[in-house]
C-alpha cells in the first residue's frame, strides 16, 4: 500500500485536484445555471418625493441603467429571465416574490431625505 | 423602459483589452506547460508545473469568458468557482517550487493532504454556492462572499511565505552557491510577486468594485511567464532539450499574433497606447528569449554532431583492435611452434643427442637457445594480450594456499638471483591458512613476473617478498620490496599500461616487451584481486604490492 501511493503519488494529487475542479464546475452549473437557486438584486426608478430612494451620483459613473435615485428589489434568480425590462416590475408586481431593500443610512447606504412638511 | 442587457454594457468598453489580458497568458503558459511535461516527463516537478499551467490557463480563460459573458446566469456560474480555482493554482506553484528546491522524487502524503486540507474550504464554498451573496444585476456583478476574499488572500499570503522560507532553507542547503543563488531568487521574486500582484488586484476590484483592476495586473503574467521561461531553458530548472526552441518560437508567434489581434480590436487612444507599450515590451524580451534559445539549440546539436562522430569512430576502433588482436593471435600461434622446435632442437644439441659439438658451436647454440626462449616469452605475452583483450583469457579457479605458493616461487628463483649477487628472502606474519580462490598456474605466473621483474630491475642488493594479511577486510598481501632502481610518479603513472617500460630501464641494460605488468594486473584483476606499484623515486628501489581475496 505505502509504496503503491509513493509510486503513484502523482496521480493521486493529481487526482484529487482534477476530481475537486470537475465536482465544482458540475455544482457551480447546477445551482447557478439550472436550479438558479439564488437572488439578483434589480434597481427600479424611485419618486424621491414620495418613496425612500437610493441615491447616487452618476457624474463619475453610472450603471447602464442611469438611475440617480432607485428603488433596490430582491428577487429569485429564475424569475429575471420573465422581466420585460431591468426593473422587472411586470414580475414583481404580480408574483409578489420579490422583496424590497429598504435603504437605510445606518448601512451606510446612500438614500433620499424627505423633508417632513 | 427598455431592457438593457446590463452584462454587455458594462463590459463592452474593455473586452478587447481582456481578451489581450487573458488569451496571451492562457495560450503562453499552457504552451510552456506542455513543453515541459513533453519535453521532461520523467520529472515529477515537470508533471506538477504542467497540472499548474493547467489550472492557471483554465482560471484565466474562466475569467475572460466572464468578461465577455451576456448571460446573467452563465456569469455567475463562472464567477462562484474563480477564487477556488485561483487558490488552487496559487497551491500548485508553491507545489512545484517545494519539488524544485528540495528535489523530491516523489509526493508526501502529507503534502497531499495538507494540500487538500487548505482547499477543503473554498472547495465547499464553491459547491454549496456560498462563494457569492446576490447578483448585482445593474452592474452585473457578484456581490462575494468576503470569507471567500478572504481565503483567497490569505492562501496568496501563505504560499508567499512558503516561498520564501523554503528559497531561505534552500540557500543554506547549496552553501550559497552563486549560480544556483540566481536560480532561486529568479523563482522566488517572480513566484510571489505574481501571487502578490494576482491576489492583490483580486482584493483591489473586490473591495472598490472596480475590476478593470484585475485586467491590468494580468499585464505581469507574461512577464512571469518569460522569467519562468528563462529558468526553465537558461538556468536548467527543468531537463528540457530541443524541445524548448520549439516552444519559444511559438510563445513568440503568440505574442505578435495576440498583440496584433488586440491593437486591431481597439479603438481607444488610451487603450491602443497600453497594448502598444506591453507589445513592444513583450517583443523585446521575446526576442531575447528566441536569441538564447537558439544559441542553445546549436550548442547542442553541435554536441550531438560530436557525440554521433565519436560513437562512430569508437566502433571502427573496436573493429579495429579486434582484427589486431585476431591477427597477433594468429601471429603469434606461427611462431610459437617453430620456436619450440628450435629451443628443443639447440637443447638437444647442446646435451649431446647427435653427437660431440665443438666448444665455439656450443657456445653459439647457447645464444639460439637465450634467444629463442626470450622470443617465446615476448610471444606468450602477446598471446596474453590478445586473450585478455578479446575475453578469451579462461580461469580456472581453485582453493589454494597463496603463501606456500610465494615462498615455492622465492625458492625457484633464489639459485638465479644469488647468480646475480642479489639477496632474494622471503618473510610471512599471516595467522589464517592463506588460503585464496584462484587459478593457480596464472597467480604463479603473476608472481613469477613481479619477482622476477624486481630482480632483473635491481642491480645490487635485495628482494625481499614479504606475505601478510588483513583479517578484517579479508585481504592477503604478497610485497616484493626491493632495493633497486627505483622509479619516478610519471612512470608509475603509466606502468600497467601495454608496451610501458620504466624511463631508466636502459641503464640496467633490460630487454623485455613492457607487457608483462599489463598482463600481470589484468589477470589480477579478472580474479577479483590487484596490482599497485610504489616508489620514492629514481633510485630509492621500488615497491609492489600483489592483493588477493582470502576466502572466508
Amino acid at each position: 500500500m505505502g509504496t503503491f501511493v509513493v509510486k503513484h503519488s502523482f496521480w493521486i494529487f493529481s487526482g484529487f485536484i482534477i476530481v475537486l475542479i470537475l465536482i465544482s464546475v458540475a455544482a457551480s452549473f447546477a445551482h447557478f445555471f439550472v436550479a438558479k437557486d439564488y437572488f439578483f438584486h434589480v434597481e427600479a426608478p424611485c419618486d424621491e418625493t414620495s418613496e425612500n430612494c437610493f441615491v447616487r451620483s452618476c457624474v463619475d459613473y453610472c450603471p447602464p441603467n442611469v438611475l440617480e435615485s432607485y428603488k433596490v428589489y430582491e428577487m429569485p434568480a429564475a424569475l429575471y429571465s420573465q422581466c420585460s425590462d431591468n426593473s422587472c416590475k411586470n414580475v414583481c408586481e404580480v408574483s409578489g416574490q420579490c422583496t424590497e431593500i429598504s435603504c437605510s443610512p445606518e448601512n451606510e447606504d446612500s438614500c433620499t431625505v424627505r423633508s417632513e412638511t | 423602459m427598455e431592457f438593457i442587457n446590463t452584462c454587455y454594457e458594462t463590459t463592452n468598453a474593455v473586452r478587447s483589452l481582456a481578451l489581450y489580458s487573458h488569451l496571451l497568458p492562457a495560450l503562453s503558459i499552457l504552451l510552456l506547460g506542455f513543453f515541459a511535461l513533453r519535453f521532461s516527463h520523467s520529472q515529477l516537478k515537470a508533471k506538477v508545473f504542467f497540472l499548474f499551467t493547467l489550472v492557471l490557463a483554465f482560471w484565466l480563460i474562466t475569467d475572460l469568458t466572464l468578461w465577455h459573458s451576456n448571460n446573467q446566469y452563465l456569469f455567475a456560474m463562472f464567477w462562484s468557482f474563480l477564487d477556488f480555482l485561483a487558490i488552487l493554482f496559487y497551491l500548485l506553484l508553491t507545489t512545484f517550487i517545494f519539488l524544485d528546491f528540495f528535489n523530491k522524487k516523489h509526493i508526501p502524503v502529507w503534502l497531499t493532504f495538507s494540500f487538500l486540507a487548505i482547499v477543503a474550504m473554498p472547495f465547499l464554498m464553491s459547491v454549496t454556492g456560498l462563494t457569492m451573496e446576490f447578483f448585482d444585476e445593474p452592474n452585473c456583478e457578484m456581490s462575494v462572499n468576503p470569507l471567500t476574499t478572504k481565503l483567497n488572500l490569505y492562501t496568496a499570503w501563505l504560499s508567499i511565505a512558503i516561498i520564501l522560507l523554503m528559497s531561505i532553507i534552500k540557500m543554506i542547503k547549496v552553501h550559497f552557491d552563486k549560480k544556483e543563488v540566481v536560480r532561486i531568487l529568479v523563482l522566488t521574486v517572480s513566484s510571489c510577486a505574481f501571487l502578490g500582484i494576482v491576489s492583490g488586484a483580486e482584493q483591489i476590484a473586490n473591495v472598490t468594485g472596480v475590476f478593470e483592476t484585475i485586467l491590468y495586473s494580468l499585464f505581469s503574467l507574461p512577464i512571469f511567464i518569460l522569467i519562468l521561461t528563462y529558468s526553465i531553458i537558461e538556468q536548467k530548472t527543468l531537463d528540457t532539450n530541443v524541445g524548448t526552441f520549439v516552444y519559444a518560437r511559438l510563445l513568440f508567434a503568440i505574442f505578435v499574433l495576440v498583440a496584433g489581434f488586440s491593437l486591431f480590436l481597439s479603438d481607444d487612444v488610451s487603450e491602443f497606447a497600453t497594448f502598444g507599450i506591453s507589445t513592444v515590451v513583450t517583443f523585446g524580451f521575446g526576442l531575447l528569449l528566441l536569441r538564447s534559445a537558439r544559441r542553445e539549440v546549436q550548442q547542442r546539436e553541435q554536441i550531438e554532431k560530436l557525440a554521433i562522430g565519436l560513437e562512430k569512430a569508437n566502433d571502427r576502433l573496436q573493429v579495429l583492435d579486434k582484427q589486431k588482436s585476431e591477427f597477433v593471435s594468429i601471429a603469434s600461434h606461427q611462431l610459437r611452434s617453430p620456436l619450440t622446435a628450435i629451443r628443443g632442437y639447440s637443447s638437444m644439441l647442446m646435451d649431446g643427442s647427435y653427437g660431440t659439438i665443438p666448444g665455439k658451436a656450443i657456445e653459439a647454440l647457447g645464444r639460439i637457445n637465450e634467444s629463442s626462449t626470450l622470443m617465446a616469452s615476448s610471444i606468450e605475452d602477446f598471446l596474453n594480450v590478445s586473450r585478455i583483450e578479446s575475453g578469451n583469457m579462461k580461469y580456472e579457479n581453485t582453493d589454494f594456499n597463496l603463501r606456500a605458493e610465494a615462498e615455492h616461487i622465492v625458492d625457484d628463483l633464489r639459485p638465479e638471483a644469488l647468480k646475480s649477487g642479489l639477496v632474494l628472502s622471503y618473510k610471512s606474519d599471516i595467522t589464517s591458512e592463506g588460503i585464496v580462490h584462484a587459478d593457480i598456474g596464472k597467480t604463479q605466473q603473476i608472481l613469477h613476473n613481479l619477482i622476477n621483474n624486481s630482480l632483473k630491475y635491481t642491480p645490487k642488493g635485495s628482494v625481499t617478498v614479504f606475505v601478510h594479511e588483513n583479517l578484517k577486510h579479508h585481504k592477503l598481501y604478497v610485497e616484493i620490496i626491493d632495493t633497486g632502481i627505483g622509479m619516478s610518479k610519471k612512470t608509475i603513472d603509466g606502468l600497467f599500461a601495454k608496451f610501458a617500460r620504466a624511463e631508466n630501464a636502459n641503464s640496467v641494460n633490460i630487454k623485455g616487451t613492457g607487457l608483462g605488468l599489463f598482463v600481470a594486473r589484468e589477470m589480477a584483476r579478472a580474479m577479483h584481486g590487484d596490482i599497485t606499484a610504489h616508489s620514492t623515486g629514481d633510485g630509492k628501489g621500488s615497491h609492489f604490492i600483489f592483493t588477493m581475496p582470502l576466502i572466508k
